[in-house]
C-alpha cells in the first residue's frame, strides 16, 4: 500500500479515534500529522509494514499518551460538541445524541487510561494480539483486561444504560 | 467432562480467540451446562453494550474532508520562502520610499512657494509687485554742477 493510499484510508478513523481522548482537536490533528510523517519517513527508508493500520495506531496512541502526560490537555468533558459534529435530522435528535455522547465520555473518563485505550482499540476491531502489540500489554492477560474494562464501563453506564438504548 | 468456564475464559471464547479444539469442547459444554450458558449470554450482552456505547461516539459524525498531508520536502521549502518574502518586502518598501520621496519634496517646495506668494499678495493688497520692485530698486544718483556722478546709493 502506498503512502497516499494509507493516508486516505486511515486518516478519518484515526482522527475519530483521537477524539475519544481529552485533547483539543487542533493538537490532535497535529499529532496525527506527526504520526503520518513518521510513517512516511519509514516508508522512504524502505521499511515494509505487515500491518500498517496497527503500526499507525501504535504510534498515534504513544504520541497521545505523551501529550496527555505533558499536561497540555485542556479540553473539558462538557465540551462534547467539539468532539463530534452531529448531522442528524432534528435539533432534538442532535441534543439526544450529544447527551448520550457526553454520558459515554464521562463513563470512559472514569476508567484508567490503560483500560480506556484497550476498550477503544477493542471497539476498533483489533484482535487480542494486535491490541497487545499497540498498547504494550501482555497478550496473555488480554482476555482478563478486556473483561475487566467492559465490566467497569458497564458499571459506569449502568444507571443510564436503559434510557440510552431504549429502542421501544 | 469439561469444567465450567471463568468469566475471562468466556470472554476469550466470545471474542473467538480460543483454538478450534477448545471451541468445540466449549460449545458442547454450553449445551449441557446451564450456568455457563447464562454466563455466555451475560458476556455477549456486556460486549454488545460496550460496543454500542462506543458506537455512539462516532454516530452521525460528519465526514470531514481529509486535510492534505504536509510533506517534509514542502516544509523545507516553506521555511525558506518566508525569509525570501521578508527580504523582498523590505526591498520593495525601500524602493518605494526612494521613488516617492523626491516627488513629495518637490510638491512640498511648490506648495511652500505658492503659499508665500499668496501671503505677499494679501499683504500688499493687490498692488503691482513688479512695479514696486522696479521703483524700489532705482539707484539714487547724485551729480555735481557739471553733471559728474559723485554718489550712487
Amino acid at each position: 500500500m502506498s503512502f497516499e493510499e494509507a493516508y486516505k484510508k486511515y486518516y478519518n478513523e484515526l482522527r475519530q479515534f483521537g477524539r475519544r481522548f481529552d485533547i483539543p482537536s487542533e493538537s490532535s490533528a497535529d499529532i496525527l500529522q506527526e504520526t503520518f510523517l513518521r510513517y512516511y519517513l519509514e516508508l522512504k527508508k524502505g521499511t515494509e509494514f505487515g500491518n500498517s493500520r496497527a503500526w499507525l495506531y501504535k504510534v498515534f496512541l504513544n504520541q497521545i499518551k505523551n501529550y496527555l502526560s505533558s499536561g497540555k490537555n485542556t479540553i473539558a468533558l462538557s465540551d462534547i460538541s467539539s468532539l463530534n459534529d452531529p448531522v442528524s435530522g432534528s435539533v432534538h435528535d442532535d441534543f439526544t445524541l450529544l447527551e448520550q455522547q457526553r454520558i459515554v465520555m464521562e463513563a470512559l473518563a472514569g476508567l484508567s487510561e490503560s483500560d480506556k485505550e484497550i476498550l477503544l482499540l477493542y471497539h476498533q476491531g483489533f484482535s487480542y494480539s494486535e491490541i497487545a502489540g499497540i498498547s504494550g500489554i501482555n497478550p496473555g492477560s488480554m482476555g482478563k483486561t478486556i473483561s475487566r474494562a467492559i465490566e467497569k464501563l458497564k458499571s459506569s453506564l449502568k444507571l443510564k444504560y436503559d434510557e440510552m438504548f431504549d429502542k421501544n | 467432562m469439561m469444567r465450567c468456564l471463568t468469566k475471562i475464559e468466556m470472554q476469550a471464547f466470545v471474542d473467538d480467540v480460543t483454538g478450534n479444539a477448545l471451541r468445540t469442547m466449549i460449545n458442547d459444554h454450553l449445551k449441557e451446562c446451564e450456568k455457563c450458558a447464562r454466563l455466555y449470554d451475560e458476556v455477549v450482552a456486556d460486549k454488545h453494550m460496550a460496543l454500542d456505547a462506543l458506537d455512539i461516539l462516532v454516530k452521525f459524525t460528519n465526514q470531514e474532508p481529509i486535510p492534505p498531508f504536509r510533506y517534509p520536502e514542502a516544509k523545507k521549502r516553506g521555511r525558506i520562502l518566508p525569509v525570501v518574502a521578508v527580504i523582498m518586502a523590505a526591498a520593495s518598501l525601500l524602493l518605494a520610499v526612494l521613488l516617492v520621496k523626491p516627488v513629495v519634496d518637490k510638491n512640498r517646495e511648490s506648495n511652500d512657494l505658492s503659499n508665500s506668494e499668496m501671503i505677499m499678495m494679501e499683504y500688499f493688497d493687490g498692488m503691482d509687485l513688479n512695479k514696486m520692485w522696479q521703483e524700489g530698486s532705482n539707484p539714487l544718483i547724485i551729480k555735481d554742477e557739471e553733471g559728474n556722478v559723485i554718489l550712487i546709493d
